[in-house]
């Protein structure tokens, strides 16, 4: 890689990465879903002349606005912050390949901004035809926006027969882009589903709390419903490595599903109580609701991170940053302009190891998962690495190296576990 | 050619295309930048006058600030779509060398964001003490460029990477740089004068209104205008002197492109400033577009001279994109189309005209 990296070891640049996400997929898919449930709501109280329903939808589009702009538009730019300073060669990649969609997205984005802004300011304004069409606007770009961001994500975990740089579009529409598709449709239904139930639940309006959950909870339960056969179309579509990761050879992935069962079945048995008794759905509920949805996506986030492993993009860029076509006995450091050649160890934990790994911090600590390993077992798990844990990338370097970033990490082991 | 440099990627397109993309999008997002920052400080001038005629164009202003925030955001997306893409090799680096100052521009915006949308809604509810409140937020929206500066000149400051090898945490600022205050002050002058010649928009409009409101608005847009613009100029000369003589060189006349956008750049706000005495926010305003232009011309003249035997445009390698590109191309036509539309129905009067005295809204918004 030569680029720098980015080192703060207690944090580590994936924590980083993760949490901007986990804030932003859950946010906007919101985005995506909320639309569409604006315009079902302003139609149903349009038809029916429902004046509370009325209300309560200019309420909630004012609550969207806030919360996909302020909270959705800059952590999705924090991401890009973000995966520019931990990832800068594979974010490099991503932007060559696909800037041209990448540049469509962001003038569905300036649609999707504009459009939501015109719909709440003309709430009582324009006919209902013509803001019911604002609406549809906001649906179509935010959808649409899902479309090409989602061609982007999967490229990066199933690229198919690796297309030439120039063509895009067979790199885009990719194995697994329309399962995701349809798997993120459903997705932001169900979380925007979650929105609406929790916002109803905190209205004074009881009669229109019940009738509004109901309504949710039925768009929850298709949500779910739809989004079953999506999983099991995505996991099909999987190249047989990933595949075997998924199924229980990546224990962050094991421990990723075992969120993700409960939370699901927590969301199934509350849509279907939303529908059969939707009074019995309170605040606490309506939070847990929330909870088990943004447990759910960032469990699926989680598991597509981890299946992409040990890849940034697979085939071409390991999760280290380094290119996979790299010879793995060539000497790391001489080759690497970035590195300082006073601390070797250091500096090939930093180029090889940190992008997963912290140094004593909260994430995927090496010092705990090295634990009771001396210099030559170390040294020895070193070279087999790719092959004990097939999820993470092979050492690169000559065998001095390999010794080094042994000797090093033994020393860490020493000196972190003085009291 | 410094070792340090990244091997640059293929271009998806050619050199002057995906420029003149950046040069599209990027002056944009400076005169909404500039629009926000500048209308920020305006509001919290005249918030601290608390004159009557202050106090009614106070929330007239600030209805205006979360929408120039989101445009703003929005314009800076594709600004740093397009310059990654052309410039890459160097603009990585230059923002993983200052890591923690780069990542928390994010959490800086979000509260400013946050602050200017609550600002606006609490109107009427005057919950939230609105000095304080557009102190901090002026703030935040004071740092981040900052912050943008220091990357910006990081990535032509190839001497000041070497700092990495002493510092790899990412809290490298390009202090050090004499260019850095200059070019810095640079933006945020011209940002007052553009949220003065905003409020002097605003006026124009809410003179149909309410004329005395409106002239007040004028006046003392106009006013903050020409005082920063003249001021532009001393702080003009001074980032000039800055810059490295070769580079001073360059637009002084070593390089033809160079002297032309500086002497038309001189001449632009000259004509500006005669605008603004003539009481013409409107010529002052198609003259500021023009500028904004001009000196985006300018800049990355200035760069590609920084840059000199770093790396050539002509020599990247390029693989065309053209279905790409063809798709690009027929989303920004239609986006276009769609945003008019909007824009229009968005400035059409209401339909909800008050047939009775008894009527309430909702029942008005039933009537539609």
């Amino acid at each position: 890689m030569n680029y720098p990296v980015w080192y703060i070891p207690s944090i580590g640049g994936g924590t980083i990465i993760a949490t901007i996400a986990i804030i932003h997929v859950f946010i906007s898919h919101f985005a995506v879903g909320g639309g569409f449930w604006l315009v079902l709501l302003e139609g149903c109280a349009r038809h029916r002349r429902d004046r509370p329903l009325y209300r309560f939808t200019r309420n909630f589009a004012r609550f969207f606005l806030f919360a996909t702009l302020v909270c959705g538009a800059l952590t999705g730019v924090g991401i890009w912050f973000a995966i520019s300073l931990v990832q800068p060669s594979g974010t490099s990649a991503l932007i060559h390949r696909f800037v041209f969609v990448w540049a469509a997205e962001w003038v569905l984005f300036l649609v999707e901004i504009v459009s939501i802004i015109v719909y709440l300011h003309t709430f009582d304004r324009l006919s209902s035809r013509r803001h019911l069409a604002i609406g549809g606007i906001y649906c179509a770009a935010s959808w649409l926006s899902l479309f090409a961001i989602n061609g982007i994500i999967t490229f990066m975990l199933t690229p198919g027969v690796v297309a030439r740089q120039g063509e895009v579009f067979s790199a885009f529409f990719n194995p697994t882009f329309f399962p995701s598709l349809l798997l993120r449709t459903c997705l932001a239904i169900l979380l925007s589903g979650l929105f609406v139930t929790a916002v109803a639940a905190f209205s004074k309006d009881r009669p229109l709390a019940r009738r509004l959950i109901r309504i949710a909870g039925a768009g929850c339960l298709v949500a779910l419903g739809a989004a079953l056969p999506a999983v099991f179309w995505y996991l099909k579509n999987l190249p047989a490595p990933v595949r075997t990761l998924v199924e229980g050879a990546s224990p962050t992935i094991v421990r990723s599903l075992a969120v993700a069962r409960p939370a699901a079945a927590i969301l199934s048995v509350g849509a279907l109580l939303a529908l059969w008794r939707p009074g019995r759905i309170g605040k606490p509920a309506a939070m847990i609701g929330l909870a088990a949805g943004l447990l759910l996506m960032g469990s699926f986030e989680w598991t597509r991170e981890a299946a992409r492993r040990p890849y940034v993009l697979q085939g071409s860029i390991y999760s280290n940053g380094q290119r996979a076509d790299r010879p793995l006995k060539e000497p790391f450091l001489s080759s690497t302009p970035w590195s300082k050649s006073t601390e070797p160890g250091r500096e090939l934990f930093k180029f090889q190891c940190y992008a997963c790994h912290t140094l004593g911090g909260i994430n995927n600590d090496i010092l705990q998962r090295t634990q009771g390993m001396d210099a030559p077992a170390l040294e020895a798990y070193i070279s087999q690495l790719h092959a004990i844990r097939p999820f993470m990338p092979p050492f690169i370097g000559s065998p001095d190296e390999r010794r080094d970033l042994a000797v090093w990490l033994a020393n860490q082991q020493r000196s972190g576990s003085k009291p | 050619m410094n070792v340090l440099v990244p091997t640059a990627e293929a271009l998806p397109a050619g050199w002057p295309l995906l420029q003149g993309l950046l040069l599209l999008v990027f002056p944009l997002h400076l005169l909404a930048m500039n629009g926000l920052l500048g209308t920020t400080a305006v509001v919290l001038l005249i918030r601290r006058r608390n004159r009557p005629l202050d106090r009614a164009l106070a929330p007239r202003l600030t209805a205006s600030l979360p929408i120039l925030m989101a445009l703003t955001i929005n314009l800076g997306v594709a600004s740093l779509l397009f310059s990654q893409t052309l410039h890459g090799q160097f603009f990585y680096p230059a923002a993983i060398l200052m890591g923690r100052y780069w990542l928390a521009i994010i959490p800086l915006l979000m509260t400013a964001y946050a602050g200017l949308y609550m600002l606006d809604a609490d109107r009427a509810a005057l919950r939230i003490r609105p000095l304080p409140a557009l102190c901090l937020i002026l703030a935040l929206l004071l740092t981040v460029p900052f912050f943008l500066t220091n990357q910006q000149t990081t990535m032509l400051d190839l001497t000041h990477w070497r700092a990495y090898f002493i510092e790899d945490g990412g809290s490298l600022l390009n202090l050090k740089d004499p260019t850095v205050w200059p070019r810095y002050l640079h933006f945020m002058v011209a940002a007052m004068a553009v949220g003065g010649l905003f409020t002097a928009l605003t006026g124009r409009r809410l003179g149909e209104h309410n004329p005395p409101l409106g002239a007040y608005a004028e006046r003392i847009g106009l006013r903050l205008f020409s005082r920063m613009t003249l001021l532009q100029f001393g702080i003009g000369i001074l980032f000039l002197w800055q810059l490295p003589q070769p580079v001073r060189w360059f637009i002084l006349g070593g390089n033809l492109t160079g002297g032309l956008l500086l002497v038309t750049a001189v001449g632009i706000a000259l004509a500006m400033l005669a605008c603004a005495v003539q009481r013409l926010p409107g010529l002052c305003t198609f003259l500021l577009v023009m500028q904004v232009f001009v000196m985006s011309g300018l800049r990355e003249v200035v760069r590609h001279a920084s840059l000199a035997g770093q790396f050539l445009p002509a020599d990247m390698p390029v693989l065309w994109q053209n279905g790409a590109l063809l798709l690009f191309a027929t989303v920004l036509l239609a986006g276009t189309a769609v945003l008019v539309w909007l824009t229009r129905q968005a400035m059409r009067p209401p339909a909800t005209a008050v047939i009775s005295e008894t009527e309430s809204e909702d029942d008005r918004a039933m009537r539609l």
